[in-house]
This record gives structure tokens, C-alpha cells and sequence, in this order.
């Protein structure tokens, strides 16, 4: 009882329906603070914080509520992934200095940490530029994703003890301000082997440092989505910049083949993977729906879409997640309203399409959010003729209420 | 299959729990091999050594131009009977100002040592210099060794020497870039100098510092100079000018 009420977000917000048949969901809901959506990112919203922003819905159990609000910055997963993240990136940096301190005893301190902080900055990044397509490509790496923006800050800041440790150890003590000298000590830029990498390496912190700072889905929200996600894409400048930084800079000094070997695969990795996943993708927009009657379009058999989860099509440029769950067939936008998601690979969970990304829910026949989360999608009309679902390619008002189709005897048999 | 993972609950489904520990794995070994290989692969590392923290107190003769070097008595090669250390200060800066009131004179100052090689350097503690006598040593004399055409890498002494390492190449550049600019000895590194490394103070024709401006573009980069050598002590000048320094391919 009291699980069910610190359950999936129906406590204040219940869906208008009866969950407890839903129990292929079961595991989860033996679960406590479900509520506890992470709306606002942990790393810096304290507890403090975090109850300012929620304490919106005026509830009778808001003592119960606020006593959540503390678990949403740290809960269980996002600690286990920190600790991963903090244990492997110490490992990495222990293992380089012990070794290269014992391999070359002769090696100066600030040199080592410089190389370790700036390598592991750098395969970090790989590993966030991964994550993305890989869940694409196999669900089981979605745990990878939820917490990704952690990986993000890491690399940040990372990179950041790299460049200040590189700038105090090249730049200051001079006879120029550490920063100019930075900017103007070498600037061959005619000239490859020449090229003044350090610039290259500081453009690249500067972006990281702007992704890192507004990290917090409280810039999310202010920025509003399409200028976030344009300085997110800057995360492929910042790889761009940084190839160039390591090949223009070390591998113009450190010749072993292994190291021009290891940066050319680590490119090639991440190249490959998004290769991989756009494919993926182009085949959903590629397949055009032709039959066309009454203004609606022939979308898929209501058989192929397994129970609880959506069918994902293109219909005049967008793409629509096309849900089945208790008899019923309903269509929203597939792109989640947190971080441009692909809702269509989530699951619906007790009335609630829940976004494989972080989260996010939506009841599926408004495209809303369950109070008090106000994230609203469009909707998309829908019929069942013959076993196959039909949609109207003309998106609903965000949050417009569609009455979900029923999937008769005949369709729903499968 | 059917598993979906929801990051806020508090335990992952299984069997994702388990791919994802294998891929958790997977990654810590991969991180291990290359923190080893990274570690194992680094080729520019040089021997050299800055004794930093470990502060000395030494005694001799102040010969300040071209380039401020104190000359110590019965330490050092037979040949000469004397060592010859080459001074800079603190930071990104030469000793020029600190020394010229001492020239010829024989001082105690205190100081770090660095070295590389046969060479030593010492970085001067700002205002230790105390002046002990006023008598003089001889100089040693100055060999001629004649004209050479050499190729290898201008930098700047105090970081080739051992304050960094590496003190040359393409990433140490902007540093060495910086440490001439501010008054640190240019030298001239080279692997060949008749079939063996060798360290050169860079000097004008007449045995002069050479003017920054001049070579600054052309630091921590393979270049060749045509010019003449002159060994004094155990200390080797090449005498050049600006349009004998030229970049290698
Ligand atoms: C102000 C910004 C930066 C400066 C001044 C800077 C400077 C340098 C320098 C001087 C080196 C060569 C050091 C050596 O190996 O001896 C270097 C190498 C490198 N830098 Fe940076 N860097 C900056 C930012 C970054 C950032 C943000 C990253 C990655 C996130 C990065 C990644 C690397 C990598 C991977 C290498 C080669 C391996 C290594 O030495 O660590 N750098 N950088
Ligand atoms: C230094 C910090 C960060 C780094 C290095 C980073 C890295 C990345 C990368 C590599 C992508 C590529 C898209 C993909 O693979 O799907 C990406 C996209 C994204 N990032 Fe970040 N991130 C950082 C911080 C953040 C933060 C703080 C947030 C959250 C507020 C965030 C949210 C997102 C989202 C939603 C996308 C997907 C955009 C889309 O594909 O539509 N990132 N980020
Ligand atoms: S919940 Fe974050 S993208 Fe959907």
C-alpha cells in the first residue's frame, strides 16, 4: 500500500486507471520513490534546491514527498555509476603514473599528470560519444545513458586539471600574462606539423566548460531545447578539436606507432558506431507509408507490436511511436520532451509511456505528463481496420486528448 | 529481452545488470592495458634531472656575458680544474640582471641544481648572490673548433637541461618559446656534433647573445645552423647569425 503510493508517479498524479493488473512491471513497483524522477541534475542541485523546484503540488503528503526530493540527486544507480566512473578514472591515472614513474624514474611529476589527466579526459570522451549510439543499436547499454552527463562532467573536468596544469607549466612564470602567451606563443597556423595545438586544446576546454556548466536541467529548461542541443552537438567539435590538439601536438613528438595507432582506432570506433545507428534511423525514415485513405496512412499490423511497447514510423517528416498496451493502440510523437529521447523504445508502465532515457512519462492518450509534471508531446489519431493500425499523419496540439483505439477480437488475437 | 531498464529504480533488471557489468569490466581492463601501454610507449622522456626542493650553496666566479655562468673551482673536469655552471632565475627568466653587478667577481649564492649530460645549471635563488671577493680568476682559454653545419633543435637551456621533461619537441615549444623570450640561455641541441650529442649556447658572430626576435618562429623545431664553435672550459658556443638558421623539412 504504501509502495503503491510512492509508486509510479500515480500517488498525486494518478493516471485514470486501475494499475494493479499491470504487473509485468511488477519488479519495479516493489521499488520505493519512483516519484523521485530526476528533473533537475543531482550533481548540483542539492537537496535544498531540489525541494524549491518541487514543492509545487501541494499534497497532503508533502512531508513524504520532500523526504524524496533528497534520494533524487543520489539514488542507488546514479551512485553505483559514480563510483565506477570515479574508480576506473583513478585506476587509469594510477596505473599511468605508477608505471611510467617506475619505467622512467627520471620523469617529471607535473609532465605525468599532465599526460594522465589529458589521456583519460580524451578516452572518456570517447566513451561518452559511444554510449549514445550503442543504446540505439542494443537497449542493454541504456544504463550507460542515464547517467551519460556525468561521464560528461567528468571529461570536463578532467580536461580541465590537464589545461590549467599545461598552462601553469608552460605559460606562467613568463614574461606574458599565462593566458596570452597561450594564445600567441606559437601561431604557425599556415603550417601543419607547426600548428599551434595548444589553441586547439583550450577551444575544446572552453565548449566542454559551457556543456558542464549548463548541465543542470534547469539550463535545459531555460535554454529551451533547440539551443541546448546545439551546444550539445558542439560535442562533436569539441572530439574534432581535440583529434586535432593529440595529433597536431603529441603525436608530433611521442612517434610510436602505437600511440598515432590508438588514436586513428579510437576515431574509427566512434565513427563506425554512429555510421551504425544513422542507418538504423534512416531505415525507420526511409520506409515511406504509401497506402494513403481518408487522410489516414496504413502504419504497421497491430500483431507486430509486441505488448507494452510501440512501433516506430515516419509519417510526413516526424516520427511516431505507436503503442499497444491493454487492447489499446495509441500514437504520440516519438521525441521525448526531456532530451530529444526515442520514446517509441520505451515501455508503457502502469499507463505510462516511460522514456528509455531517464525516465520521463506521458499518459498516451493526452501526450502529457502526469501532474505535477507538465511535459506535454503531440498526439496522433489512430484507427484499427482489418488487424492494421492507421494513422492521421497531422500531429494533435501537444497534450491534445485522443481516445486510444481499441484493438478488436479479430486484432488483438495476435 | 523484455527487461527495460528505469534509471531511477533503485535496482536494474538482471539480466541487463549482468551485460552491464560485463561491459563495466570489460571497460576497467581496457582502461588498465592502456594507462600500461600509454605509460610504456613515451619515448621523449630524457634523463635529466632537476633537483627541485633541494636547495645548495655555492661558490665562484661570475662570468656574465654572453650568458651568466659561474665558474667553481676544483670541481669538475680535469682539464680545466673548474665547473662551469650556467645560471638563470626563478620562472621563465634569465639572470642577466642578477649577475651583471658581480662580473668577474667571486660570489656564494644559493641555488637548485639541474642538469643533463656533462651539463649543470643552477637556478638562482632572487637575491642570494653575496659578493665574497673582488679578485679574479683567469680566464680559461677559448678553442677554436672550427666551422660546422649542424642539425638539431633550439631551446631553451633551463628546460632542456631538466626543469621539464620533455624540455623539447613540438609540445615542450610554447615553453621554450616563453623561457627565451624571458631571458633563459638559448642553446642549440643537436645529435651529431662530430658523431655525438651535444648542447650549444647560441651566440651572434661575435660571440654576443643572439637578438630573440630573430630566431623566436624557428624554436623546438628541426632547423639547421651554419656556423663556427668555440669551446671555453667545457662550455660550447656556436657563433651564427640569423640568416644561417634555417628550418629543416
Ligand atoms: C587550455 C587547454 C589545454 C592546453 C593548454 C593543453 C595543452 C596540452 C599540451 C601542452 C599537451 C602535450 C603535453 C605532453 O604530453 O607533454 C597536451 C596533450 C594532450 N591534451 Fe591537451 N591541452 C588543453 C586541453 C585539453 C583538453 C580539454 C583535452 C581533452 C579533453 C586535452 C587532451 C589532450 C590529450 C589527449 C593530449 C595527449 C596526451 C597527453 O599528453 O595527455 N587537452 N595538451
Ligand atoms: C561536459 C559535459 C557533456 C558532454 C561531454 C556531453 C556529451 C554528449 C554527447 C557526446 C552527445 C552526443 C549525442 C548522442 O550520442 O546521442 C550528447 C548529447 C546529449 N547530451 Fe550531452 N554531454 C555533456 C553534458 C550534458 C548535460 C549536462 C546534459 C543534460 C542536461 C546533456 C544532455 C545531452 C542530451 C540530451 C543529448 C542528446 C541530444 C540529441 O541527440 O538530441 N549533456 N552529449
Ligand atoms: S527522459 Fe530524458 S530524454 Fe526522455
Amino acid at each position: 500500500m504504501n509502495l503503491r503510493k510512492r509508486g509510479i508517479r500515480t500517488d498525486d498524479s494518478a493516471p485514470p486507471q486501475d494499475p494493479s493488473p499491470h504487473f509485468s512491471s511488477a519488479r519495479f513497483v516493489t521499488s520505493s520513490a519512483l516519484s523521485e524522477r530526476p528533473r533537475f541534475s543531482p550533481f548540483l542541485a542539492n537537496a535544498g534546491k531540489a525541494a524549491k523546484f518541487r514543492r509545487a503540488p501541494a499534497s497532503p503528503r508533502g512531508n513524504a514527498m520532500s523526504h524524496q526530493y533528497q534520494a533524487i540527486g543520489w539514488n542507488r544507480q546514479k551512485r553505483v555509476y559514480d563510483v565506477v566512473v570515479l574508480t576506473g578514472v583513478a585506476l587509469y591515472i594510477a596505473l599511468f603514473i605508477g608505471f611510467s614513474a617506475w619505467l622512467v624514474p627520471y620523469a617529471t611529476a607535473e609532465t605525468l599528470i599532465i599526460r594522465a589527466a589529458g589521456s583519460a579526459a580524451f578516452l572518456l570522451l570517447h566513451v561518452v560519444l559511444c554510449i549514445g549510439p550503442l543504446c540505439r543499436l542494443d537497449s542493454r547499454f541504456l544504463p550507460l545513458l542515464y547517467n551519460r552527463r556525468h561521464l560528461g562532467v567528468v571529461t570536463f573536468l578532467l580536461g580541465a586539471a590537464h589545461g590549467i596544469f599545461a598552462v601553469i607549466q608552460f605559460h606562467s612564470l613568463g614574461d606574458k600574462d599565462p593566458l596570452v602567451s597561450l594564445l600567441t606563443s606559437n601561431q604557425n597556423f599556415r603550417s601543419l606539423p607547426d600548428f599551434p595545438f595548444q589553441q586547439l586544446g583550450f577551444l575544446a576546454l572552453v565548449i566542454l566548460f559551457l556543456m558542464a556548466a549548463t548541465s543542470h536541467d534547469y539550463w535545459l529548461r531555460n535554454l529551451t531545447p533547440p539551443i541546448w542541443k546545439t551546444l550539445h552537438m558542439l560535442v562533436y567539435v569539441t572530439y574534432a578539436l581535440l583529434i586535432g590538439h593529440v595529433t597536431l601536438g603529441l603525436l608530433q613528438s611521442e612517434t610510436s606507432p602505437v600511440l598515432a595507432v590508438a588514436t586513428g582506432a579510437g576515431f574509427v570506433t566512434v565513427l563506425s558506431l554512429h555510421l551504425a545507428a544513422a542507418s538504423r534511423e534512416r531505415a525507420v525514415d526511409l520506409n515511406k507509408l504509401k497506402t494513403v485513405t481518408n487522410g489516414f496512412v496504413d502504419a504497421c499490423s497491430v500483431e507486430s507490436i509486441p505488448e507494452k511497447c510501440a512501433a516506430v514510423v515516419s509519417v510526413s517528416g516526424e516520427r511516431v511511436a505507436i503503442f499497444k498496451f491493454d487492447g489499446k493502440i495509441s500514437a504520440i510523437s516519438n521525441v521525448c520532451r526531456h532530451q530529444n529521447g526515442p520514446l517509441g523504445e520505451g515501455r508503457v508502465i502502469d499507463g505510462c509511456v516511460t522514456c528509455p532515457w531517464h525516465g520521463y512519462q506521458y499518459l498516451p492518450e493526452t501526450g502529457g505528463s502526469p501532474p505535477p509534471f507538465t511535459e506535454k508531446v503531440s498526439t496522433f489519431q489512430t484507427k484499427i481496420v482489418d488487424g492494421r493500425v492507421w494513422i492521421d499523419p497531422k500531429p494533435k496540439a501537444p497534450g491534445t486528448r485522443v481516445e486510444p483505439s481499441r484493438i478488436s477480437d479479430v486484432g488483438a488475437r495476435a | 529481452m523484455n527487461e527495460f531498464y528505469v534509471g531511477y529504480l533503485p535496482k536494474a533488471p538482471s539480466g541487463i545488470a549482468r551485460c552491464i557489468r560485463a561491459v563495466v569490466v570489460l571497460l576497467l581492463i581496457f582502461a588498465a592495458i592502456a594507462a600500461i601501454v600509454f605509460a610504456k610507449v613515451q619515448r621523449t622522456l630524457a634523463p635529466s634531472v632537476f633537483e627541485y626542493g633541494k636547495l645548495g650553496t655555492f661558490e665562484g666566479t661570475i662570468e656574465a656575458s654572453p650568458y651568466p655562468i659561474l665558474i667553481v673551482a676544483g670541481a669538475g673536469s680535469a682539464e680545466s680544474g673548474a665547473s662551469r655552471y650556467l645560471l638563470v632565475a626563478e620562472g621563465k627568466h634569465g639572470a642577466d640582471s642578477q649577475v651583471v653587478a658581480f662580473a668577474g667577481k667571486t660570489v656564494q649564492l644559493r641555488g637548485t641544481r639541474i642538469y643533463r649530460d656533462n651539463q649543470t645549471m643552477i637556478e638562482v635563488v632572487s637575491g642570494s648572490i653575496s659578493l665574497k671577493r673582488d679578485s679574479t680568476r683567469s680566464q680559461p682559454p677559448s678553442q677554436e673548433l672550427g666551422i660546422f653545419e649542424l642539425a638539431g633543435e633550439i631551446v631553451d637551456s633551463k628546460c632542456y637541461l631538466g626543469v621539464m621533461n620533455p624540455g623539447s619537441g613540438k609540445v615542450h615549444r610554447d615553453c621554450a618559446v616563453r623561457c627565451i623570450s624571458g631571458g633563459i640561455p638559448p642553446v642549440f641541441a643537436t645529435n651529431d656534433f662530430n658523431g655525438s650529442p651535444a648542447i650549444l649556447l647560441l651566440t651572434d658572430l661575435h660571440q654576443k647573445p643572439l637578438p630573440k626576435e630573430t630566431f623566436l618562429k624557428l624554436v623546438a623545431q628541426p632547423v639547421r645552423i651554419h656556423g663556427s664553435v668555440v669551446k671555453t672550459g667545457e662550455t660550447l658556443y656556436l657563433k651564427t647569425g640569423p640568416s644561417a638558421i634555417s628550418p629543416l623539412p
